[in-house]
Formats: C-alpha cells, sequence, structure tokens
C-alpha cells in the first residue's frame, strides 16, 4: 500500500482576532441549502393499459356461474394477449386482482364501444353502460356481480339507475382504474378488455 | 650687550642638560616626578571574585567602586573574577570605599570598608526568586490573541502580546501557543509580593487580576475576556439569514437573505438600506369530492413564494450596542409570481456573539395574495385543475444570523 501524507493548512480560511471565520463559509452554506433539494420521479408507460402511465391492474383469468347455472370463462390479461373475445351472459361478473390495487377509489366500467382515452382521461365516458366504484355499497374491490353496478345517464355519476342487462349478439368493453389517495390523479388501471354477450 | 650673550649661553647649557637627561637640582622634570611617586606611594588596587551561595561564580556581575571622587564601574569576567586598580597620586590607606554588586538574577549587594592596602574579596550573591510566568487568554472557549498584557511587579511593569498563529520552520499553521504570553518576574520577598495583571483588548472589557508572586506554581495559567458592552468599530456592511419555523396551521418555512448598508453620516448612522430576498412556503390542503358515498380527499401542496425587493431599517437603540440592538424596518419587495407590491413591516433585535457575528430575533408580518390549485373530480381520468386566489396573512417570529463587515 503506497503510503501518503496529508497535509492540514488552514491557510485559505482566514481568522479574523476575535476568531470569526470568513464569510465565504457562510456563503457556501447557503448555497448547499437551496440546491440540496430535487424532486425525481420515473413513469413507466405501458399502452396497453387504458392509462398508459399508470400501474397495471392485474386480471387474471376467471369463471362465473350465471343464474341459470351456467358456467362463463373470462380470460382476462392472457385473453388480451392473444386477442380472444369471451362469451358472457348479459349480467356479467367483473374481476381483477385486488391485490394490484393500492387505492380504495375504483371505478369499474363497462362501454358498448371501445374505450377512448386523451392525456386528461375517457373522452367517452357517454359509451358506459355499467359502472361500479368504491363509493357503491354492494360489491367488494375485486370481485363485482353486474347487480352491484348500476347505470348512469347523461355521463353524469350522480344520476343513476338500477342496471340494465346488457343487450345481447353485442361486443362491449370493460375496463378498471384506480384514483391516487388525493382524488387527482390516475395511478393504477387494468387493460381495456372485451367480451360478447350472446 | 654681554649681559644679554650670558643670559643666551645659560639658557643654551640649561637646554642641553634638560634634553641630555642629566639630573640638575632645582629642574622640574614631570617624568622625574611621577617615577618618584610609584616608588613612594603604591596604587589603589584590590580584586575578588563574585559568587552565588552556592559557591558557582557569577560573570557579568556589575560592580561600581566609589572612592573619594573617583567612581569607577567593571563587570566580572567569566569565571567572576574582577580587579579595580586606581592610579593616584595620593595615599588612601584608611580612606573608605564603596563598592556595589548588581545583577538583575541577585539580590543587590554594597559595602563600604577602610582601604587597607590590596585586598582579595570574595563576594557571595544571594540569588533573586524568579518565576516565568505562563498565561493564556480566552473569549469563550477560543484562545484570544492580541490582548495587550501588563505585568506589575513591584516597579517592574512589563508590557506583552498574547500569541498568534503562525507558520513554523516547516511551514505548518500552527497555532500551539494562540492567546498565550509568558514573562520572567524576579522577586527579592516571594512570600508578600504580588504579581498585578491587566488585560486589555478593542472590544473587550479590561481585566485585571493580582496573585502573590508565592502561589504561582508555575502551570499555564487561565483567564477569561469578557466583550465589552458594545462594539467599538462596528462595520457598516451586514449580511443576514433568517428562517422561521412553521409554527401553526398552514404554516411555511420562511428564508430570507439580506444585505445592508448602513450610512456613514454622523446624524444617519442609524438608518440603513439595503436589499431583501425572501421566500415563504405555504401549505394548503384542500378537499376533493370524489366518487358518491366516499369521504373527500384531501391533496396537500405547498407553495413557495419569493419576494425580491429594496428595504430600509432604522436601529432604535444604537446600532453597535452588543446586547438587544433594537430595530424596526419594512421591505418593499415584489411579489415574483404575480409582481405585486408586498409590504413586509418587522421589528426585531439582534446581539452579537462576537464583535462580527450576531443572532438576531425578528417579528415580521407579510400579506400577499397567492394563486392556489383547485381540482374536481373526475371518474373518467385526471381531475380537472383550477385556480383560487387567496389572500394570505403571516405573522412570522425568525431568528436568524447576520455578519458584519
Amino acid at each position: 500500500m503506497q503510503g501518503f501524507k496529508l497535509i492540514f493548512k488552514t491557510k485559505t480560511m482566514n481568522i479574523y482576532a476575535d476568531g470569526s471565520p470568513s464569510i465565504s463559509c457562510f456563503l457556501v452554506l447557503l448555497l448547499f441549502l437551496i440546491f440540496s433539494c430535487e424532486e425525481s420521479s420515473v413513469n413507466i408507460v405501458n399502452d396497453n393499459l387504458i392509462f398508459s402511465g399508470s400501474n397495471e391492474i392485474l386480471v387474471p383469468g376467471y369463471s362465473y356461474i350465471s343464474g341459470t347455472g351456467r358456467i362463463f370463462m373470462i380470460s382476462g390479461d392472457e385473453g388480451f394477449e392473444n386477442d380472444i373475445t369471451d362469451t358472457v351472459n348479459n349480467t356479467p361478473v367483473i374481476e381483477w386482482d385486488s391485490a394490484s390495487v393500492k387505492s380504495q377509489t375504483v371505478v369499474a366500467a363497462i362501454f358498448n364501444d371501445a374505450i377512448k382515452t386523451d392525456q386528461a382521461g375517457i373522452i367517452n365516458g357517454n359509451n358506459i353502460v355499467w359502472l361500479w366504484h368504491t363509493g357503491v355499497p354492494d360489491g367488494n374491490i375485486g370481485q363485482v356481480s353486474f347487480n352491484d353496478g348500476y347505470s348512469i345517464q347523461n355521463n353524469d355519476i350522480e344520476n343513476k339507475s338500477p342496471p340494465v342487462p346488457l343487450t345481447g349478439d353485442h361486443i362491449y368493453y370493460w375496463g378498471v382504474w384506480a384514483f391516487d389517495v388525493t382524488g387527482t390523479k390516475i395511478i393504477s388501471s387494468s387493460k381495456m378488455f372485451k367480451f360478447y354477450v350472446e | 650687550m654681554r649681559i644679554r650673550i650670558v643670559f643666551i649661553t645659560l639658557y643654551l647649557l640649561l637646554f642641553i642638560l634638560q634634553i641630555s637627561g642629566i639630573e640638575y637640582p632645582g629642574l622640574k622634570n614631570p617624568v622625574y616626578s611621577e617615577n618618584k611617586i610609584k616608588d613612594t606611594i603604591a596604587p589603589v588596587r584590590f580584586s575578588g571574585v563574585t559568587a552565588n551561595i552556592f559557591n558557582e561564580p557569577v560573570d557579568s556581575v556589575k560592580i561600581t567602586v566609589s572612592l573619594e571622587n573617583m567612581t569607577k564601574i567593571i563587570y566580572s569576567d567569566n569565571e567572576g573574577n574582577f580587579d579595580i586598580e586606581f592610579l593616584t597620586d595620593q595615599d588612601y590607606i584608611g580612606k573608605s570605599i564603596l563598592i556595589k554588586f548588581y545583577k538583575q538574577d541577585y539580590k543587590s549587594f554594597d559595602t563600604t570598608f577602610a582601604y587597607s592596602g590590596y585586598t582579595n574579596l570574595i563576594i557571595s550573591l544571594v540569588p533573586r526568586y524568579k518565576i516565568l510566568l505562563k498565561g493564556r487568554i480566552f473569549i469563550a472557549n477560543s484562545p484570544l490573541e492580541g490582548v495587550n498584557v501588563t505585568v506589575s511587579h513591584s516597579k517592574d511593569i512589563q508590557h506583552l502580546t498574547t500569541l498568534g498563529c503562525y507558520y513554523d520552520d516547516e511551514n505548518f499553521w500552527n497555532c500551539l501557543y494562540l492567546g498565550m504570553f509568558k514573562t520572567e518576574v524576579i522577586s527579592d520577598n516571594p512570600e508578600e509580593d504580588s504579581i498585578n495583571l491587566t488585560f486589555s483588548k478593542s472590544g473587550f472589557k479590561t481585566q485585571y487580576h493580582n496573585l502573590k508572586f508565592s502561589d504561582y506554581s508555575g502551570d499555564v495559567l487561565k483567564f477569561k475576556m469578557h466583550y465589552a458592552d458594545s462594539i467599538p468599530c462596528l462595520p457598516n456592511n451586514n449580511l443576514a439569514l433568517r428562517i422561521s419555523y412553521p409554527f401553526g396551521k398552514n404554516s411555511g418555512w420562511y428564508f430570507n437573505l439580506s444585505f445592508y448598508h448602513r450610512l456613514n453620516k454622523v446624524n444617519f448612522s442609524r438608518f440603513a438600506g439595503g436589499l431583501e430576498f425572501s421566500s415563504l412556503t405555504y401549505k394548503k390542503s384542500t378537499a376533493v369530492s370524489t366518487l358518491p358515498g366516499l369521504e373527500p380527499a384531501y391533496f396537500d401542496s405547498t407553495y413557495v413564494s419569493l419576494f425580491i425587493g429594496p428595504s430600509a431599517l432604522f436601529y432604535i437603540s444604537k446600532p453597535n450596542t452588543r446586547l438587544f440592538s433594537t430595530y424596526i424596518g419594512s421591505s418593499f419587495s415584489i411579489n415574483l409570481a404575480d409582481k405585486q407590491f408586498v409590504f413586509q413591516p418587522f421589528a426585531g433585535t439582534r446581539f452579537f456573539m462576537d464583535l462580527r457575528k450576531s443572532i438576531s430575533v425578528e417579528v415580521r408580518y407579510i400579506n400577499y395574495s397567492l394563486d392556489i390549485r383547485n381540482y374536481t373530480f373526475n371518474y373518467l381520468g385526471y381531475a380537472f385543475p383550477s385556480t383560487k386566489s387567496i389572500s394570505v396573512h403571516k405573522l412570522l417570529i425568525n431568528a436568524g444570523i447576520q455578519i458584519n463587515f
């Protein structure tokens, strides 16, 4: 190990007769305080999600039994990857992985047309035919039956009515999204899924 | 004419006799007279040795010998020997001789004796008590250089200055003796003699200390100076940083950086003008009604407002008062967000920690308009932002540090 010599010199630090340090120390400290605060954030963009800049709400494949005793299969994220259109009855059950949602403000909706978004959010809210959210007393985060939700008119969330069964022989689109704790930003969303109502 | 020739011949004869050295009765010859005295009267002469009570020779002793109206001063050599001789044509046998011995480190000794011919003296000098007085002067816990130290003892007064740092032989910055002084003090009576110390420095209270000579143990004495009640040469400029802690609801941090220049005129020396830069953070929690059936959500925002502008200040008490120099003033700054003028009246006081740095405590009122964000919940995506202007009133208590230069 190579030796080294450490020499301390306070030549540059002026010490007055009364022991006060130089003003340069004060200015350096001040600049440090001003420029030491820096904010950084990392956004991961996933274009497959309804809100591309949000975290993903996972939708594993699941099945449910209709009132008539039939079993319907929803392929979830795997069906999205393989472009599978599931066939369901007119009162489908919506499920997602509740563990992938870190919010208490969650909305699930069925659209009668493909979900369209821009930077502010969903722009075709008038295509919503069924809606559920965490303010509704029925249903749980992660599993909602059709009757837990309701229908809305004029894109007004306050103007709700009992859910109307979906029209047969029609393709519907659905998704789930969640807000941050302040209710101002979307932090999580699922992919846009579609199913065919027989 | 004959008589004149006879006198000239006689004169020449006498001249020849004189230069030939032939004795001739009645002829006055100075060489002849001195040799005659030498043969008849011995010179006054004595010698001796100066030693201390431990029989060690003492050199360089100043010896003053007085014999009637004659005085001689000599110094003993390296081995303490001295030798004195008076050449005189008189007989001094039985006459008194005053002899004095003096050396700084020894008690003075003088004696008178009757001369009785050649004498060899053995002088035993009693050493005086000597201490190396060492001290260090502090202000708080920092050694203080440049303090004028006066050490008074008997009639001796020594003026010293405490040492500062320096570059040593190896070019290292050496502060080993910072604030120290040392001096040698000699006493004849250590049990009763006292040493008076006086410390003085501009900007500090003069300190007086006494100690008994015999009480000094040889340690480095420590003394503390205290600042004077006023700053002797208060600089006209000061740079200050003030911070206010966010007490209370909606309160934020307040930072203020200011530069002031005090007027140099006699009648306006209490006025100062300067420039202030300040920033105030304002924390606001806003409720957002989200989904029907859910409690409102809240988002907290912190707003930073920046102000810059000129400022004026008046010292109610003398600005160079060391403790509690009180002042009032106001800044006339511009809010950089909306370009509106904002008054920040303030009143404060400061106290100096040393001759340059001071701590200030200040009460400041600030009133300005602030645009805060509001949001309207959008269940289909991001909330719709909006802006709302509110009036902010703040009474701030801030503390800061000032550097005067």
